[in-house]
Order: structure tokens, then sequence, then C-alpha cells
């Protein structure tokens, strides 16, 4: 018994060190101007028209060396679509006074306190939106007739676990994920967002090049199915 | 209350547009770091396409509210890394 209250005291100090380290990570700067547009003068309506052209024409020169997919949607209709339902948040949302448009990692987080600590004040728009999405994503597997529960392999279930906490504490620590930093926030050209999606991408770049941390993963294409 | 439900109603169409297009941001970021360019990667610069067009036109226009976020440099930039490392480790 003395053990195992001693085990979770050290498990309950650890994380609130952990969380007291990640809150002094998270000091609020003025250094830097909250909008990237701002950088260089440029008025909101030209810096977000560029960079949609710049975003567009990357896109179709890289498109260039993508096979045309059989079983799934071409990028550009996977990119329209998810581009109008980004847009159709923002309309929304805001009915409900949700002034940020498609998000994982907040919503995420609003149902988990409402579930574990009973903290139900935060759940709205955007945990309706995150409840919405695995229905979504069963009904077109569904359709086409393949739907089964996947395990992962036991001997990666602790890599996963692990990854899972990361993204958890980063997402949380740099206000989004990639859909709310890398879509939601880069559109309305937020600094932070830049930096957090800059951020993520380092972060794949340690995690694929970097031996110690992914043993055995340094295969520059991953598996298909694997994700 | 009800306009709750329409984010219910837009999660089950994004969680449609997701899986139908394979669209993944893990295999996007993935395959440009490793010189390799996945579907998701055209799709998701589109996808940013779009919103820069319509989000910023709706905000011009008035008709919807956008408040930039803070900047937190460190939670920002760290964070990120801790996300970008997660997800390669739970590959997702």
């Amino acid at each position: 018994m003395a053990a195992v209250g001693f085990g979770l005291g050290a498990m309950g100090a650890a994380y609130g060190v952990v969380g007291a380290g990640l809150r002094l990570l998270a000091w609020r700067t003025s250094a830097l101007p909250e909008s990237i547009a701002v950088l260089r003068g440029w008025p909101l309506a030209a810096a977000a028209a560029s960079m949609a052209v710049a975003a567009v024409s990357v896109a179709v020169v890289a498109a260039r060396s993508v096979g045309s997919p059989t079983l799934v949607w071409s990028w550009w209709k996977t990119g329209l679509a998810l581009g109008a339902a980004g847009v159709a948040a923002w309309l929304l949302g805001a009915r409900t006074g949700w002034h940020w448009g498609l998000s994982v990692t907040g919503p995420a987080r609003d149902l988990f306190e409402a579930i574990v600590f009973r903290r139900t004040q935060q759940l709205g728009w955007g945990a309706a939106l995150l409840v919405g999405l695995p229905v979504g994503a069963w009904l077109s597997a569904r359709c086409r007739g393949r739907v089964a529960w996947r395990l992962p392999v036991l001997r990666e279930v602790p890599r996963r676990l692990a990854g899972g906490v990361l993204m958890g504490a980063g997402g949380t620590l740099a206000a989004g994920c990639n859909i709310g930093n890398a879509l939601t926030g880069l559109s309305i050209l937020s600094t932070n967002s830049a930096l957090a999606t800059a951020g993520i991408a380092l972060g794949v770049a340690t995690a694929v090049y970097g031996p110690a941390l992914a043993p055995g993963r340094r295969d520059p294409v991953p598996a298909k199915g694997t994700r | 209350m009800m306009w709750s439900l329409s984010g219910f109603a837009l999660g089950i169409g994004l969680g449609f547009v997701v899986h139908r297009g394979d669209f993944c941001m893990h295999s996007a970021l993935r395959g440009a770091v490793c010189g390799r360019v996945d579907p998701s990667l055209p799709a998701y610069l589109l996808a940013l396409a779009v919103q820069l067009a319509g989000v910023n036109a709706l905000a011009g226009a008035g008709r919807i509210t956008v408040a930039l976020p803070p900047v937190e440099l460190g939670g920002a930039v760290v964070g990120g890394l801790m996300f970008g490392i997660g997800m390669v480790l739970a590959k997702g």
C-alpha cells in the first residue's frame, strides 16, 4: 500500500512539475505582432491573397508528382471540401460564440475536462464538432463496407501512448494542433499559429531523422495503412 | 443549442471528407520532410488557400469576428515541436 501511495505521489509530483514547466513556457510576448500580415506592413487583404496564391501554386507544382488515386478522392477535391468546411466552421460557429473555425485540440480538452473533472461550462460548438468527426469517418467507411476496429501491435502500444501524450501536451501548449494552427490559425495569419506550424514541421523532422527518438522508424516512406 | 448541433453536423461532414480523401497531416508533413509528395500536402495547401480567401473576405465584410490569439513564443515553438514528435511516434 505504501509503495502504491508513494508511486501515486511521485506521479502526482511529476505531473505537477511538468505542468508548471509547461506553463512557464507559455509566457506571452508583445515583441512580435499577432498577425504575420503586419510583419512587412502589408494590408491584411493583400497578405491573405498573396498567401493563398502561393499556397495554390505550390500545391499544383507539388501535385505533379502525385499519382491519381483510385479509391480515395483526388487531392483537389479533398482540399476544396476541407477548405469549404473550414469557412463553414467560421460562419456556423460564430452563431454560438465560437470564433475560431475548425479545431481539434481545444474541443478535445473541453471534452476531457467535462468527462474527468465535470467542468462542462466550456462544452459548446467545438465539442459538438469533435463528436461528429468520428461519426462522419465511420459513415464514409461504412458506405464502402469496410469497417473494423484495428488494434496496434502490443509492442507498439507504449510508443503510441507516448506519442499521444506528447501530442496532447504539445497541442495544448501550442494552443492548437495541425488543424487549429496549420489550417485555421494560418488562414487568419496568426503569428502564434505560424510559429506553432513551424514547430510541428520541425518536430516531425526531429522524430524522423532523430535515431534515438524513433529507432527503426527512419524509413523515408511510411507504409500505407499504418496511420 | 440548435446552432451547436450545426457543429455536430459539420463534424460529420468533416470526418467524411477526411476519411474519403485519406487526408492526413502526418503523411503530408512526413512526406515533405522526406522529400516526397503525399497527396495530403497539396490538399492541405488548397484547403488553406480556400480558407485564406473565404475567412478574410467574410471578416472584411463584417460577417464573422476574427480575434488573433496572443503570441506565446515558447509555448508555440516547444509545443509544436512536442506535437510534431508525438505525431510521428503515434503514427497519426
